[in-house]
């Protein structure tokens, strides 16, 4: 008749990293890599999103937005890293994800990598999007890279 | 703090895998994913004692005298009384996300019974929810890896041949509960998304 016999400490639960709408939107048959600047980056309840300045040829730049799972889930995948403030403005980042269908700059989160080569996974499997549409050891060819490198 | 650890048999893509389904409502919940509909959460709706886990929530318990209410990420709140009253008359229920819930503790088990929640998601994708003569039974214990373990019996002669049995197991999170911001961030509109940025970044 003991709560406590429940579980121990505060009761706190999460569930799996699952989508909570369609999506659709994205094409999985696709991986591209995006190199830039954070502008944004929230970790919250439904998806967690980040959004990058990229730099373009012309000496401009625009932006791409990526949407995540919900806090819960991106702990599940990598509980040292996926944190609030991980992704601080101002820091560079290449981003692996399936882009949109329709064209935007935009795509769902596979993984992103940090300045010293960490790689943040988005899915608690840590397949990268290249290994899973491209083969184990794809070349630079097949993957679509965009901004600074 | 506990998070999920696995689980089985829960979810429309587990459905054609050992979900009892009726001819009838298996024929519905393939039109609803032929159409793409959308489950209730998606609209920062409730998903009901089912659905809610499943989408990835965090949740918390909080156990008072005669009363275990449950705190979920998305804002939803689930009572579950254990001052021994019975289930209310389901006329009163009719638009219930979170239904009815009692419970009784059999040793350090607690056994949680649910009636009424016309409005909860059963499934993952597709949109489908139980109906007023939905009837959950959730046994909810700590196993021996220390994990919360909720074993769940759902029946219902509408949707299921027989009763739908499945588990599901958590472990401890390292985050904090999160303010709901299911209306701040609904970036999803269908199948679409808006991509703009936050104002003032």
């Amino acid at each position: 008749m003991n709560p406590k016999n429940l579980l121990a400490a505060a009761l706190l639960s999460a569930g799996t990293a699952q989508a909570h709408h369609s999506a659709v939107m994205f094409d999985h048959s696709q991986c591209v890599v995006i190199s830039g600047t954070v502008r944004a980056f929230l970790f919250e309840y439904p998806h967690s999103w980040l959004w990058l300045t990229v730099p373009d040829s012309q000496g401009g730049s625009s932006t791409w937005a990526f949407e995540f799972p919900a806090p819960a889930g991106l702990v599940m995948s990598d509980p040292t890293h996926w944190k609030p403030g991980a992704l601080p403005k101002g820091m560079k980042v290449t981003a692996y994800a399936a882009p949109m269908r329709d064209g935007r700059q935009g795509g769902l989160m596979n993984s992103v990598v940090l300045p010293n080569g960490y790689r943040m996974h988005a899915a608690p499997d840590s397949v990268t999007c290249e290994e899973k549409y491209y083969g184990a050891h794809p070349g630079d060819e097949v993957l679509k890279k965009i901004g600074a490198q | 703090m506990i998070t999920r650890e696995s689980g089985d048999a829960a979810g429309a893509e587990a459905s054609g895998n050992g979900v009892p389904l009726t001819p009838a409502y298996a024929k519905k919940e393939q039109a609803a994913i032929a159409s793409n509909a959308q489950e209730p959460l998606t609209y920062c709706l409730p998903a009901g004692p089912i659905g809610a886990v499943e989408h990835g929530l965090v949740h918390q318990y909080l156990f008072t005298p005669g009363l275990i209410t449950i705190i979920m990420e998305d804002g939803e709140i689930r009572r579950i009384f254990t001052d021994g009253r019975g289930h209310l008359p389901l006329a009163q229920l009719q638009s219930r996300y979170m239904g009815d819930s009692i419970a009784h503790w059999e040793g350090d088990m607690l056994v949680v019974d649910t009636v009424g929640f016309p409005n909860g998601s059963l499934f993952q994708a597709g949109g489908l929810t139980a109906t007023i003569n939905t009837h959950l039974v959730e046994r909810i214990f700590k196993n021996k890896k220390g994990q919360l373990e909720i074993d769940n019996v759902v029946t219902d002669p509408a949707i299921f041949t027989k009763p739908w049995k499945f588990t599901r197991t958590f472990q401890p999170a390292s985050i904090e509960l999160g303010e709901p911001g299911c209306r701040t961030n609904l970036r999803d509109t269908g199948d679409s998304i808006d991509l703009t940025p936050p104002e003032g970044s």
